[in-house]
């Protein structure tokens, strides 16, 4: 029997090392570390990143996504059924910032998303987005609840973009660069600062994710984009609860029996042409001009979501083509649709350009770019007309 | 999940996390080099070296490519086997040294002790520190395979290599009792 192996060789008495030379070794190492600290970290840490970057940025679903490799964060995802956040987006001078929205996301792998999306502290959109079947939009402001049918054709992954799962592939793809933050700021997180133009996002944006020492998952993102006009957004995503218990009771939407049902909404298929639609619809709210070069997908779908959520007696303001319930159906259709192959192109590695700053509505400059499949490459110009050249 | 947060600060070159890591690791790898080296001197540079390889290293580190202590073990392989060539080149007489004998008195130690001694400086340091590791540090056969940058499979060949062994040089004339080769 082994036992009397153990018998025999605990008799062995390990030897020790030299107090002394163990407590200068320490300090060694101590000051070594810290020293030797990189400039930049590898993208195995990008990922960790990019996962908390993805969750608090890619709100309802149209993050451009980022790119390489990450195998410890990656394992932590994968081993996460769960994930519950707030996150807040506040608009303002300096630190005079003023809460436009904030918005509380449940994630359940192989079940689904929901967001309750609150404005200036009031209920305004809640989305319910299932992993298999329709997704569900309840707009209090207009008491209305709408089935959304997304295309078949899509992966479920591409639209659930906040799956623990699914925000794996996104660590595998984000090749972005992080700088740690020094530790006697951190306390018992560990922060990063992510370079914010690997998320497409401009080169002054601040962007700082911090990691719980603790459980080594994101606890705590903040993004602060400057505008041109010398305000800033500030988006906030924190309280994160990763496999948390879930309440059946929290995911599912309770849908109110006073508000009006309306017909299904049926998301046409991604298509460059709901990307140009969307983007002529923004520049007709606009004064002509489109989105900024600066993050035009989230503008964009922002600009369109304040077109679904405009109350009726406020149509006569818009567009003729997007007045009424028809309308606003077709601007949302085509805004989900729109971002979501502006999405697969990111994805594809299609090298998408977009000069929002350069051209206005009706010019002939180049708007968008993007490589096809076939080695040409596909323009759009301001005044919206598409193009193909070899 | 404890390996992911050390990895991840280590990768940040966060002092406490060196720190930590450092503190769970010197004692074993000193003995561990120690073992293979004929003077304490020797072992200390070991280990030195090895953390300072270790923290200039660090972000080159890829999990997927084996366990961080087996990582850290690995270095400490190379430097112990750096320090073997070059004291080969200055024509040193290496003699192997009994484990874990230093600071310890013989005579005062009764007959089994110094046979199972000498039992374990007879064999190569790799069987020895399986034995000591699972015998007299009660570590599992997982520990001792991440140590080892192995697979679970063999280290348990080893182990069960290394036991024969023992029990071949402990009693080379007959077969002891009690000495099996399986847990």
């Amino acid at each position: 029997m082994n036992d009397e192996l153990d018998k025999l060789l605990s008799r062995i008495e390990p030897q020790e090392p030299r107090k002394a030379w163990l407590d200068a070794l320490e300090q060694q190492v101590r000051t070594h570390a810290v020293v030797r600290r990189p400039r930049r970290v590898t993208p195995w840490l990008a990922g960790g990143a990019a996962v908390a970057a993805c969750a608090a940025l890619a709100v309802l679903m149209l993050l451009p996504g980022p790119g390489p490799s990450f195998a410890d964060v990656q394992l932590h995802m994968q081993q996460s059924v769960s994930l519950n956040y707030i996150t807040r987006i506040e608009v303002g001078f300096g630190d005079n910032l003023l809460p436009i929205s904030d918005t509380r996301t449940w994630i359940v792998r192989d079940t689904g998303t929901r967001c309750d999306i609150n404005l200036m502290g009031k209920p305004m959109v809640q989305v319910w987005l299932p992993r298999n079947g329709p997704a569900m939009l309840v707009d209090h402001l207009h008491r209305a609840v709408m089935p959304i049918q997304l295309p078949d054709m899509l992966d479920p992954d591409v639209l659930l973009r906040f799956d623990p799962a699914t925000l794996v592939h996104q660590i595998s793809r984000f090749g972005g660069h992080i700088e740690p933050i020094p530790a006697h700021d951190a306390g018992d997180r560990i922060g990063f600062a992510i370079a914010a133009t690997d998320l497409h996002l401009p080169a002054d944006a601040r962007i700082e994710l911090w990691v719980d020492r603790a459980t080594s998952l994101p606890a705590r993102l903040t993004c602060r984009v400057p505008l041109r006009n010398g305000q800033a957004v500030l988006w906030t995503t924190e309280q994160f609860q990763w496999d948390a218990p879930v309440n059946s009771a929290n995911l599912l939407l309770d849908l109110p029996v006073d508000y009006e049902r309306t017909e299904t909404l049926v998301v046409p298929p991604p298509s460059a042409e709901a990307l140009v639609r969307t983007l002529g619809r923004f520049a007709d709210l606009n004064a002509d001009a489109f989105p900024s070069s600066e993050m035009p997908t989230w503008e964009a779908l922002v600009k369109v979501l304040t077109i679904v959520v405009q109350p009726s007696t406020t149509w006569d303001m818009l567009p003729a083509s997007m007045r009424g319930p028809d309308g606003q159906r077709q601007a949302l259709g085509d805004a989900i649709a729109g971002g979501l192959f502006y999405l697969q192109v990111q994805e594809a590695d299609k090298h998408p350009k977009y000069f929002g700053d350069r051209v206005r509505l009706g010019d002939d400059g180049v708007l968008m770019s993007w490589r096809q499949s076939d080695g040409s490459t596909c323009i759009v110009r301001g005044n919206l007309q598409m193009e193909t050249t070899p | 999940m404890k390996h992911q947060i050390t990895v991840i600060a280590l990768k940040c070159h966060d002092a406490e996390a060196w720190t930590a890591f450092y503190r769970c690791h010197v004692r074993p790898l000193w003995q561990f080099t120690r073992r293979r080296l004929n003077q304490e001197t020797e072992a200390e540079d070991a280990v030195s070296e090895t953390f300072m390889a270790a923290i200039k290293s660090i972000e080159r580190y890829d999990p997927a490519g084996g366990s961080l202590e087996g990582w850290l073990y690995g270095i400490a392989r190379r430097k112990v086997a750096d320090r073997l060539r070059a004291a080969y080149r200055l024509r040193l007489i290496l003699t192997p040294h009994p484990p874990d004998q230093a600071g310890n008195d013989s005579r005062t130690e009764d007959v089994t002790t110094e046979r199972v001694r000498q039992t374990l400086a007879r064999m190569s340091a790799q069987q020895r520190d399986v034995l000591l590791w699972m015998h007299r540090d009660q570590l599992s056969v997982r520990q001792i395979a991440a140590r080892l940058n192995r697979t679970e499979k063999a280290a348990e060949n080893l182990l069960y290599r290394a036991r024969l062994r023992f029990r071949e040089l402990y009693e080379p004339k007959h077969q002891p009792q009690g000495l099996g080769t399986g847990r």
